[in-house]
């Protein structure tokens, strides 16, 4: 049985506690294959968190959104067959010179543990006085997890449980 | 079997009186073009129906929800009973069809399975034409093909397997394609892409978008994308003249795509326009423009006609974009002067992008509110006609360094070594912020400013009043950004040193109600197949409220090239450039930016002009029929003369003195004179007289007559009341119910007090709380709104509220829209929330069904 996402996301995006699934039992210690397919400055989520897709129905919801500006082409190129979609994002910032990248995926049990690298303008730098809503995207091939959580975005990982 | 279903109209068992409008009753309004199968199963489903074997005559536009199935059968019905259907193998229509006009057929299946269908095309001797819809591609279309007769033609549907299958099959009208190979021979667009418009609301239709009819690749913002053909279909046309007309048809299927208001080739230049285009009023994506007209724009241009010609303006930003490395972003590139990049050198200052995908292209944006070329494509800039001098200081990600910054503007302003004689531009742009104050920085401005130069610098976006150098130097002027409201955005800084206020948006308003988030469009680029390509993009900051400013200070110099920053000041101070409230405030500070005011101000006094307001005129049955164009006065002399020289002729203009000085122009929709379902696009020339001067005024006018209200039908509705909590399967249970069937285009409907006696009617309602919703049960499974099934929710799909019956209360004149299609989240709906396990709403299709449906009283909120 292969666990699906959970058809779970809210925007602006929120560190949503879904409801739990049934366990399903999963192999331990296997590396997480996750990828790094885009960034962008202009994601159009407004607040800091994670969203999952694993349908084009939900990522056509996320695609669609106002003040976005992706690469929507390499993003649909992703067979959501094979690999689902983590979208990973700052929320709304005041100027350009944000970023978020992935640092390092793990595994423990169900959980998948995804590292955050989170850039920012140093003090006194000189930026470009535009809105941005900074995020990056991840593809992950269909693995047995439950549970995603994401650290170095905010003080506290984010906990995202994922049902069927 | 499943007897309470059609009959659960429980008005029409006991009609109670006429005055009496029950506790909740309204109307059920249908979107444009929808038809129903005359034999769907809900109605198969009644005894002693059979199927129809008539063929049923359709309009030459429409979109039709229909049912078909190869054999009798049954299946299990939610609540455990059996429902049987009837075998309807084939429904025929009749459909008015002219050569190249498509008939498009989507295969939604229904709970048994998903056999496949076959759409047949024959008739006046044509060679019968078929396709067959399959998993990976539900939707199929048949052209008919040229040289065939302009006739009625048979249309059928047909299905290939054993199981149900519910289908929508749609077709435009193709009078466009007739006129755009007749009429428009010389008219270019972009092969392979259309412009498309989707319903407000109703963007549902992205995703069947996706099942392989058109790619999206960008998002123009509100219902608005750019799509592109599969490269199959393209590569399938091979020549070009192949490539147009296949791109031709391609967009009249989209447009029988449900939930696709319009889809228009991307014209390369707009033929519709009266004359060439002179000023940005009479660019594509003038419309989005809002924050035009809130500068008064199209009041200042009639003063400033060039456009600031021979006035250069330097944009410090992050370069701009290129294409190919040797030219600029279209929309910019006649207007671009030499530049520099103090960031990695030399004079190709080109934003290369962010190769990770995090681009900005901040500088491209920016230089397109000054200076975008009015070339009929895209936007123009507020000084359309002035030279963009693009300067990078800013790197990768949209950061630089004060050191970069400072060499730029002394570059700029001449403080070369020996210094130029004259400065490289006349008005600096600084789209940038976030520095302390340094002095270098203020020397190298101030240089610049006692040889001319006019700067102008971005407040910040930090919602604080801390002062942001560039911006806060005495030497620069400081620029918050408003929404289209005028109020001040809620990201923008504010404090004792802001100047003055422009547009820069707000994406989480809309100020004006234009049903659109209240961003500021200009020039950008995108990822696309092969690297970065040439776009449009609306973003907020007051980056962009900045160049507003600059490109108004590029109009006055042309005005008067001797303007320097004290002049400027005297101006700003005695109110003169902006909407001036009496009294400076720590927002605004002296108030919004008027254009025309400036330019006015500027010229000394005696110079009057009339301003439109609106400024672009959009007509349609659908929304208004006639608009009232104020003209309103700016400057003190007398204007005479006032006269609509020029209008297309499906409309009438009437101009006449309103009140005070200001006159008004009333602009009504000729209806007769426009064909149904058409986009027209003209202009009013208006003149006038002032200081002896004869004036022209130019208003855009748009208008569009959809032609359907009458005859629209999208089935027989339930209109049901459900719990607003699904149970545990994700279902809503309906605990009232009526049925309604489309009258001229629409549906009433009327539920009834509950009496107290037993059995409680269908139609009865308690008082509570509920969504009320309506919709098509076209395969009969007891459950509406499913794929393929029309829907509404009150007050709007997508968008439910909770209504509250209440004893002895009424409520009535409920409005609602049913569709086909559903909405997703947009610009204009980010309330819309996906509906993760949401599987519909279930009928009431026996007494007792419903579990809800029992005589606890309920709570109102």
């Amino acid at each position: 049985m292969i666990p699906r996402f959970a058809h779970g996301f809210a925007l602006p995006i929120i560190a949503a506690l879904l409801t739990a699934c049934s366990v399903t039992g999963g192999a331990e210690g296997v590396e997480p294959s996750v990828r790094q397919v885009t960034q962008s400055a202009h994601c159009g989520l407004t607040g800091p968190g994670v969203a999952l897709a694993s349908s084009s129905a939900e990522l056509e919801a996320l695609l669609d959104v106002g003040g976005q500006n992706m690469s929507t082409g390499v993003i649909r190129q992703v067979n959501l067959d094979n690999e689902s979609l983590v979208i990973v994002t700052l929320g709304q910032k005041p100027t350009a010179g944000y970023g978020v990248g992935l640092s390092s995926a793990s595994k423990t049990g169900q959980t998948l543990k995804l590292g955050m690298d989170v850039t920012e303008p140093a003090p006194g730098m000189m930026v470009a006085q535009m809105i941005t809503s900074p995020c990056v995207v991840l593809a992950v091939a269909e693995q047995d997890w439950q549970r995603l959580e994401i650290s170095g975005l905010t003080e506290k990982p984010i906990v995202k449980v994922v049902g069927n | 079997m499943f007897a309470g279903c059609g009959g659960g109209s429980g008005s029409s068992e006991s009609p109670p009186p006429a005055i009496d409008p029950g506790p909740l009753s309204g109307v059920i309004s249908i979107e444009a073009g929808s038809r129903i199968d005359q034999d769907t199963m809900d109605q198969l489903g009644f005894a002693g129906a059979s199927p129809s074997s008539a063929v049923q005559v359709l309009p030459a536009s429409f979109v039709l929800a229909g049912y078909v199935s190869g054999r009798d059968g049954a299946y299990d019905l939610l609540n455990g009973q059996r429902f049987v259907y009837v075998a309807d193998a084939v429904d025929s229509y009749s459909v008015p069809m002219a050569p190249g006009e498509t008939v498009t057929l989507r295969n939604s299946g229904s709970r048994q399975g998903s056999s496949e269908l076959e759409l047949i095309l024959k008739g006046n001797g044509l060679t019968e034409l078929s396709e067959t819809t399959s998993t990976a591609s539900p939707s199929v279309s048949l052209t008919l093909p040229e040289g065939a007769p302009e006739a009625v033609y048979r249309v059928e549907v047909r299905i290939v397997g054993n199981d149900p299958a519910r289908y929508v099959l749609a077709k435009t009208a193709g009078a466009q394609l007739d006129s755009l190979s007749l009429d428009w021979p010389n008219h270019g667009f972009v092969p392979g892409e259309a412009i498309v418009s989707l319903d407000a609301s109703r963007s549902g239709a992205m995703s069947s978008l996706a099942v392989g009819l058109a790619d999206a690749e960008r998002h123009l913002g509100g219902n608005d994308w750019l799509m592109r053909m599969p490269v199959q279909a393209l590569n399938r046309a091979g020549s070009a003249p192949a490539i147009h007309t296949e791109t031709l048809a391609w967009i009249s299927e989209l447009r029988q795509v449900p939930g696709i208001r319009a889809a228009e080739p991307n014209y390369l230049f707009t033929s519709m326009q009266q004359g060439p285009a002179l000023t940005p009023v009479d660019e594509d994506l003038y419309r989005l423009q809002w924050h035009y007209d809130l500068i008064n724009g199209p009041g200042a241009w009639q003063l400033a006609p060039n456009g600031g010609g021979d006035i250069s303006v330097a944009v410090l930003d992050s370069g701009l974009f290129s294409p190919d490395g040797d030219s600029w972003h279209p929309d910019l590139d006649v207007n671009v002067g030499a530049g520099r990049d103090f960031v990695d050198g030399g004079s190709f200052p080109e934003d290369p992008g962010s190769s990770v995908g995090a681009n900005v292209f901040h500088g491209t944006h920016v230089a397109g509110t000054i200076g975008a070329v009015v070339n009929g494509v895209g936007i123009g800039g507020v000084a359309f006609g002035s030279e963009i001098v693009p300067v990078r200081v800013l790197g990768e990600g949209g950061t630089g360094s004060s050191d970069d910054l400072i060499d730029a503007i002394r570059w700029v302003t001449g403080q070369d070594f020996p210094p130029v004689s004259a400065p490289r531009a006349q008005v600096v742009n600084l789209s940038l912020g976030g520095l302390p104050r340094i002095q270098r920085l203020e020397d190298a401005i101030a240089f610049g400013v006692n040889r001319g130069v006019i700067f102008v610098g971005a407040a910040g976006n930090s919602a604080t009043s801390v002062p942001s150098y560039p911006a806060a130097s005495p030497n620069v002027l400081a620029v918050s950004a408003v929404d289209a409201g005028g109020r001040l955005a809620s990201y923008s800084n504010f404090g004792n040193w802001i100047d003055l206020a422009a547009p820069g948006g707000d994406a989480s308003r809309d100020g004006n109600n234009d049903g659109r988030a209240d961003v500021v469009w200009s020039t950008s680029a995108v990822a696309g197949a092969s690297g970065f390509e040439a776009s449009f993009t609306g973003l907020q900051g007051t980056s962009m409220a900045t160049p507003h400013v600059s490109a108004v200070m590029a109009l006055m110099k042309e005005q008067n090239n001797g303007l320097s920053y004290q002049d400027v000041r005297a101006l700003l101070l005695g109110g003169q450039l902006t909407d001036y409230p009496g009294s400076r405030s720590d927002q605004l500070g002296y108030g919004i930016l008027d254009a025309a005011r400036a330019l006015q101000a500027n010229l000394g006094q005696g110079v009057t002009i009339l301003s439109p307001s609106p400024s672009l005129v959009s007509l349609s049955n659908e929304g208004k029929t006639s608009e009232i164009v104020t003209l309103s006065r700016i400057g003190a002399a007398g204007v005479s003369g006032v006269t609509a020289t020029q209008a297309p002729d499906w409309i009438n203009v009437t101009a006449r003195v309103a009140e005070g000085s200001d006159y008004s122009l009333t602009v009504s929709l000729i209806e007769s004179m426009i064909e149904p379902d058409t986009a027209y696009r003209g202009e009013i020339l208006v003149t006038y007289d002032s200081d002896q001067n004869g004036r022209t005024l130019r208003i855009p006018v748009i208008a569009q007559i959809l032609s359907d209200e009458q005859a629209r039908n999208a089935g027989a509705h339930f209109v049901i009341l459900v719990g607003t909590t699904p149970d545990d399967e994700g279902f809503y249970w309906a605990e009232a119910q009526v049925a309604a069937e489309a009258v001229n285009g629409r549906y009433e409907f009327r539920f009834e007090s509950d009496d107290g006696e037993e059995p409680r009617r269908l139609s009865e309602v308690r008082p509570g709380d509920y969504y009320l919703v309506a919709g098509t049960d076209i395969d009969g499974d007891g459950i509406i709104c499913q794929p393929g099934e029309a829907c509404a929710e009150y007050p709007i799909s997508g968008l439910r509220e909770v209504i509250s019956i209440k004893k002895g209360e009424s409520l009535s004149n409920i409005r609602m829209t049913t569709s086909f299609t559903r909405p997703t989240i947009t610009a204009e709906t980010p309330d819309i929330l996906p509906r993760p396990g949401f599987r519909g709403y279930r009928l009431i299709t026996q007494e007792g069904d419903s579990p809800q449906r029992d005589n606890r009283p309920r709570t109102t909120q």
